[in-house]
């Protein structure tokens, strides 16, 4: 057991260099930092001009005393850009060890100081709306499994194909305009003021994202079901008189969750990042907005650090998810 | 007549279906004494695990029922809620037929014993832990309180099996319906089950039905037995009178398709130049393989499937390979085609060193050596159709143009397709018939060699009994030399020219079959052999105590190996060798 969280461990720390270098190296080469500091200025050759001696430094920027080359070279000593690609990468993952993520270009706030903000709001989204999906799939997909074939299967079949065949902002708004904006039942935008708001106005944001992948969860979990109830353990369980509901929650769930499990994983991963349309629609000031702006400002360290959090969310969650499997599957402990 | 235990009267199944009524069972009536033992013998198909899973109400909802189920006096069929809660597996248990299967791979083996005593006698935890680790000593497990914290997984098959019957047990049950215990099973543990069951009949005088189609089982500890075909009953006969002459012609053909493992095919048409140092005969044999080793797995997983095994086979010879599973009987033939590549060793193939050749010469060679697999109907891509099967691999050789279509005709008729079923798909035939197109296939190529791994193993008796006359007959249209593996001694004994035992891995006798069937010298051997069913009547020998007790030792009584001892084999007879560790005490005798 130990040897195998090792091997995890190991294997979260390359994912995590892997994907951080790929982001780095893209968001370099894909622009030029530099630009977004000083201006388009930085792009062009004018510098290289200057020092080749071809023209004269010009005096158009806000300083007059000191040319617009100058004022190029200082801010790229002050960001460290003068220095190879490379370079900068490890010194920036140095940082990153020390809990450092680097200042914001636009607003020149601690990158960490911004992600603390905004990351709490869209992971406790994202942990309602996982609680709710696995509250609803799991009941169904057992009750649908036992009654297959018969109405209740069918009606909750369609259902599922109509949850997963609407797009979220669809059904974002929807719910938005029935539940919270013409009945009042629920909030219609994120109130900060505690914890106890806080859930109560994420109840109707959670729902709308948590129904649709509770259909797959649901679908998942009635197919593997179904495989399993054809299996000889569920026969000898009945043949030893046991009830209906012993054989499908104590026999038949556990060996039966294997789809669904995988596939939480893979969508938290999503979710943590990927939930931007419903805090637009519901006005939740989360990461998801966050990266969306700093990717159109080009934004460098913003979107580096959030790529940081997401990516190691996104790993650290699969690495419980395959503990998860040992536990639900004692076979796999001693392969 | 006696006390009955379970009436059965005029029992129907039918399963309704979109194309019909499918009728699963046809009005069969039976009496089973309280007590006694009653087989159910028939092919698979013929409705007996349908009927007596009418018995046990395991048959999905839509099957429909008719008849009566009378238990000990009362009508099964109407029985209410309240006695139905805590009639099953506590009355009347059942066994199933995988033991690989029929345990929860995800609960405790305990836990599974438990929950039936708990939910239908209401034992406290600590009661109920008491009786399963009784009931596991009784089941004759060793460290059963060790055991009821395993997962099956952690257990052998046989070990597992004792598990499902003590599970069975639980509840003191007055009827145990075993649906084919041991088929699932290697032949000595086969016995083992089979010993087990009869004696926990005996002691706690209960009922007992044993479904299987292998008529020397049924034969061996029955009371009566009740034969069926296509859900009728053909006849029900005390097992006294199976093998009188006036049977229904049905049981007569069972009884006909049973290889018989008394009877030798007679002849030995290969002459062997005997050597009284090796048994390896001739330098320039078809297949000539030495010192094989084949290893699974690396560092602390590694494990020697193929340890030193030689052996050749020369040109229009039927080598059978025999041995329980995991043995590494497979193993040795498969590596013969790289597939896996051995880890050292040298296969030879007319002179040519496989191991050697690259991927792609190999691939030259490959259509010469053709396998033939155990389970059909996954060898077969089950969306092509039975032409393109075939055909496929004439046109991957590009040759075309010596095997034309006609040929391909030829071909499937001398298997036994009809050339009209030539554009169905796999699901579309029967076991049987995928077997002969994979046969067909694997012909195609027109090669010399067929490695044959247990092919029928999957097939019922009297489909296996034309598999192997078919393969019989074109080993001969074909100039065939074949290796067949199989764990089923008598099969072997019909189809081979020289057998090798395989032992974990090991050769431990190696010979002509006559020679290796009715003189064996290896303890192991004669194990095999007299654990084979079907003997009782021929006054078969006695089994020879737990595989356990053979590991790492290779007992005969000359020659004892201790462990590490690396046994070599040793000549005796014109065409026999045993593996022995201490040949200088062979020598002397």
């Amino acid at each position: 057991m130990a040897r195998f969280i090792a091997r995890r461990v190991v294997q979260l720390i390359l994912v995590l260099l892997a994907v951080t270098f790929v982001a780095f190296g893209a968001l370099n080469f894909l622009g030029d930092p530099l630009v977004n500091i000083v201006g388009p200025l930085a792009a062009i050759d004018y510098c290289d001009e200057v020092e080749a001696g071809l023209r004269e430094d010009s005096y158009t920027s806000i300083n007059n005393s000191r040319g617009d080359c100058e004022i190029i070279g200082e801010a790229k000593a002050d960001f460290g850009l003068d220095k190879p690609v490379v370079q900068r990468y490890f010194t920036w993952l140095g940082n990153i060890i020390t809990g450092d993520l680097g200042t914001s270009f636009q607003t020149q706030l601690p990158v960490s100081e911004i992600i603390a903000q905004k990351l709490p709001k869209s992971l406790m989204l994202m942990v309602m709306a996982q609680i709710i999906a696995l509250a609803v799939a799991i009941p169904v997909g057992v009750y649908s499994a036992y009654r297959a074939g018969r109405g209740i299967d069918r009606a909750t079949s369609v259902a599922s194909f109509g949850l997963l065949s609407i797009p979220n902002f669809a059904l974002g708004v929807i719910v938005l305009q029935f539940f919270a904006l013409r009945n009042q039942w629920l909030p219609a935008s994120f109130d900060d003021t505690s914890v106890g708001t806080r859930i109560h106005s994420l109840i109707l944001p959670a729902t709308v994202l948590a129904l649709g992948i509770a259909a797959t969860y649901q679908r998942l979990l009635r197919t593997d079901l179904l495989t399993t109830l054809q299996e000889d353990f569920v026969h000898m369980a009945r043949a030893k008189g046991m009830t209906d509901r012993h054989i499908m929650i104590r026999h038949a769930l556990r060996p039966s969750l294997f789809s669904l499990i995988t596939v939480f994983g893979v969508s938290t991963g999503g979710l943590i990042g990927g939930s931007l349309v419903i805090e637009g629609i519901f006005s939740i000031p989360g990461i998801g907005s966050e990266i969306v702006t700093a990717v159109i400002r080009d934004d460098f360290p913003v979107v580096l650090g959030s790529v940081v959090v997401i990516a190691s969310g996104f790993v650290v969650i699969n690495f419980f998810v395959d503990l998860f499997y040992t536990w639900l599957d004692p076979r796999v402990r001693s392969s | 007549m006696g006390d009955p235990q379970l009436t059965v009267e005029d029992l129907y199944v039918r399963f309704p279906t979109s194309r019909g009524t499918v009728e699963a069972v046809n009005g069969i009536t039976f009496n089973l004494d309280k007590g006694q033992m009653l087989g159910i013998v028939g092919e698979s198909g013929c409705g007996k695990t349908v009927m007596m899973k009418a018995v046990m109400d395991l048959l999905p909802s839509t099957a429909e029922v008719t008849g009566s189920i009378t238990f000990d006096g009362e009508d099964v069929l109407s029985m209410d809620k309240a006695r139905r809660k805590h009639f099953y597996g506590v009355d009347i248990a059942m066994v199933f037929q995988n033991p690989m299967t029929s345990l929860n791979p995800v609960k405790r083996i305990g836990d599974q014993l438990m929950e039936g005593m708990r939910f239908h006698r209401g034992l406290s935890k600590a009661a109920a832990r008491a009786r399963a680790i009784e009931l596991l000593e009784q089941m004759q497990i060793p460290k059963p309180r060790e055991r009821i914290r395993q997962y099956p997984h952690e257990l052998s098959g046989g070990m597992r099996q004792r598990v499902v019957i003590a599970m069975a047990l639980a509840n003191d049950p007055r009827l145990l319906i075993a649906d084919e215990p041991t088929t699932a099973l290697d032949v000595t543990v086969q016995r083992e089950i089979l010993e087990l069951l009869d004696e926990l009949r005996r002691d706690l005088d209960m009922a007992m039905v044993l479904i299987t189609h292998d008529l020397s089982v049924a034969s061996d500890r029955t009371d009566n037995v009740l034969v069926m075909r296509n859900g009728d009953m053909m006849e029900m006969v005390p097992t006294a009178r199976l093998f009188d002459d006036d049977r229904h012609p049905y049981t007569l053909s069972l009884r006909k398709a049973m290889p018989d493992i008394t009877q030798s095919r007679g002849t030995t048409p290969v002459e062997a130049a005997p050597d009284a140092n090796s048994h390896l005969r001739d330098e320039e044999a078809l297949i000539r393989v030495e010192d094989l080793v084949v290893e699974f797995g690396k560092r602390e997983t590694l494990f020697r499937a193929v340890d030193r095994v030689s052996f050749d086979v020369l040109e229009g010879e039927t080598l059978g390979i025999v041995g329980e599973s995991g043995c590494g009987k497979s193993t040795t033939a498969k590596s013969i085609i790289q597939l896996p590549e051995p880890t050292s060793g040298s296969v030879r193939y007319r002179g040519q060193e496989l191991t050697e050749l690259n991927p792609e010469a190999m691939r030259e060679v490959r259509p010469n050596l053709q396998l033939i697999f155990q389970d059909p109907v996954s060898a077969l891509n089950p969306r092509r159709s039975a032409w393109d099967l075939v055909s496929e691999g004439v046109e991957i050789w590009g040759r075309h143009g010596a095997w034309t279509d006609s040929r391909i005709h030829e071909l499937m008729t001398a298997v036994g397709i009809d050339p009209d079923h030539m554009d169905r798909k796999p699901h579309q035939f029967s076991g049987g018939q995928c077997q002969r197109l994979v046969i067909a296939r694997a012909l195609v190529l027109d090669p010399q060699v067929l490695i044959c791994d247990e092919p029928t193993s999957a097939l019922d008796v009297s489909v296996q009994a034309q598999i192997l006359e078919l393969l019989e007959d074109l080993k001969h249209q074909y100039q065939l030399t074949m290796l067949f593996i199989s764990h089923d001694l008598a099969v072997v004994r019909n189809i081979a020219d020289r057998v090798m035992v395989m032992y974990f891995g090991r050769v431990v006798e190696i010979g002509d079959t006559d020679s290796i069937f009715e003189n064996p010298e290896h303890p192991y051997t004669k194990r095999l052999l007299s654990a084979v069913p079907g003997q009782e009547a021929l006054g078969g020998g006695k089994f020879l105590g737990s595989p356990d007790a053979m590991l790492g030792e290779w007992r005969t009584p000359e020659c004892r190996c201790g462990p590490g001892d690396m046994p070599v084999l040793v000549p005796r007879g014109p065409d026999h060798h045993v593996a022995c560790c201490h040949v200088e005490n062979i020598i002397r005798i």
